[in-house]
């Protein structure tokens, strides 16, 4: 049953997406010609000085203008993109759960607990879809130069904390983006219990949770700074050896990924129990 | 099993309002059940408890001898009084929709009704009028060969034409082994189909009894009762 959520969620979601990621490229390619920096254009002259270039003259002009334009709209894009991603998050668990589709979602011999990790993992499936399409945006626009240069970089942060290093990354930025998607969820369920002002009681949530996980995060950092990382004191972070660092990350993407699980739950025991569709 | 809804003093309370005011009720396998109450008293509430959208505050509910949840929700079909229908769906989207979610829902048989009232499988949910909806909506609802229909306010927004057709679905698609519970307060359309009627009003049952006994025993139509029990 999971997995049949998942596909209609798919389906509902893809619709969005799949065109924006299209624009987006195609405008990265467009600037890939449009770009014109006085920098590039400095660094061509002096490097062959016999390309005699257009200095001031009226094809510079819009060239500068165009170029300009071509970027603003592609920044915007870029922040567009995320900003969306962001926006279908909400609106797919408000609308579809708690708006007059939730008549027909929770009327489904399916649990309210695969309601809830159906849409998370699809939204964490589009945050992560959305981070290649702009990372590969990025990759059009660049220069081939710099983009030769990416494996390297991936080396030395492999190099500096090693294979189990990069795993423990990466599982602290998972649980720091399923912990960033169930904040939401849960702010909309606890706004839903109101039956007035949802939205806006569901934003005053939000705050409520940020602000109490906040305070989790600050004192679980003080106890860790007195115990576990007691012996580090006046180090910072950029001087931390390997391991200091992994174990860091760590801890985080433990922390995160249990009170995602106290978030998961409590949101679960809402749908259930709490339910009250307008 | 004779019985496939259970209730006993079942209530819901929205913080001082009781919605429902301990309920208590048994509706046998292969009925037609009116539930009938003015605006208010507590139909809708007591359908959505029976859908497991709503938690009781007390008392006791089973249907087909589970309490509401995954297992209930297998065996019943409910029609809401809201268009719960995704928009950019097409219809042909829909009826897999429920034949991926429900093992009971017969597919052809919903294509049969589409046809007959003469919508295209191919068009999308937002280009249909809202009585096209709901007709929708009802054909879907119909199309599983569930054990207990919640059908609430199933006429409220359709013409008089096309009431008469659903009507007609309801009766047909529904099996000996089946009970279906219509809420409404559109008596006069549908009495002649009911076969018990449940009286509503602040929450409580104040009349559960079959249409023959309403008739013998009042000498009026379940209309004519109603409109003395709850004159204003």
């Amino acid at each position: 049953m999971l997995g049949k959520l998942m596909k209609y969620e798919i389906k509902a979601t893809a619709r969005w997406f799949l065109p924006l990621y299209g624009t987006m490229l195609i405008i990265a390619v467009i600037n890939r010609f449009t770009l014109f920096s006085p920098y590039i254009e400095y660094r061509y002259m002096y490097a062959e000085p016999s390309v005699s270039l257009p200095g001031n003259s009226f094809f510079s002009v819009i060239r500068g203008i165009m170029s300009a334009l071509m970027m603003f709209i592609y920044i915007m894009m870029f922040v567009g993109l995320f900003v969306a991603t962001l926006i279908v998050t909400i609106q797919r668990y408000y609308r579809n759960l708690l708006g007059d589709e939730g008549y027909l979602m929770f009327t489904l011999p399916v649990k309210s607990w695969q309601h809830i990790l159906s849409k998370l993992l699809i939204s964490m499936l589009w945050h992560f879809l959305s981070s290649i399409a702009a990372i590969c945006s990025i990759l059009v626009l660049i220069p081939g130069e710099a983009t030769a240069k990416i494996p390297d970089v991936f080396k030395r942060i492999t190099e500096l904390i090693g294979i189990h290093g990069i795993i423990i990354l990466v599982l602290a930025i998972v649980s720091g983006l399923v912990f960033s998607i169930l904040k939401i969820y849960t702010a909309v369920s606890l706004g839903h219990l109101f039956n007035k002002h949802r939205l806006l009681l569901s934003f005053v949530m939000y705050l409520g949770i940020e602000a109490v996980s906040q305070f989790i995060f600050m004192l679980l950092t003080i106890i860790a700074a007195e115990t576990v990382f007691k012996p580090w004191k006046g180090i910072s972070l950029f001087m931390l050896n390997a391991d200091q660092f992994n174990c860091l990350f760590g801890i985080m993407a433990i922390l995160t990924a249990l009170l995602s699980a106290g978030l998961f739950i409590l949101t679960g025991y809402l749908l259930n129990r709490k339910l009250n569709l307008e | 099993m004779h019985n496939i809804l259970e209730c006993e003093n079942l209530s819901k309370h929205f913080g001082t309002v009781k919605a429902l005011d301990s309920v208590t009720l048994s509706i046998p396998r292969g009925r037609i059940v009116g539930l009938l109450g003015p605006n208010g008293s507590g139909k809708t509430t007591f359908i959505k408890i029976c859908c497991n959208l709503l938690t009781p505050t007390g008392g006791i509910i089973r249907i087909g001898g589970f309490e509401p949840g995954v297992d209930t929700k297998k065996i019943v079909s409910y029609l809401p009084e809201k268009n719960y229908l995704n928009n950019w769906m097409k219809v042909s989207d829909v009826l897999h929709f429920f034949k991926d979610f429900y093992n009971d829902f017969n597919i052809e048989k919903a294509r049969d009704m589409l046809d007959k009232l003469r919508i295209d499988a191919n068009t999308r949910l937002k280009t249909l009028s809202k009585g096209t909806k709901e007709k929708v909506q009802l054909i879907l609802v119909m199309s599983r060969e569930a054990q207990l229909y919640l059908l609430d306010e199933p006429i409220g927004g359709v013409d008089p034409a096309a009431r008469d057709y659903i009507l007609e679905t309801i009766i047909k698609n529904y099996s000996e082994n089946a009970a279906v519970i219509i809420s409404t307060h559109l008596i006069s359309d549908i009495e002649k189909i009911l076969d018990d009627v449940i009286f509503l009003k602040d929450g409580q049952v104040i009349l559960s009894k079959t249409v023959d006994e309403v008739r013998d025993e009042s000498g009026k139509s379940v209309d004519a009762l109603f409109r003395e029990v709850f004159r204003c």
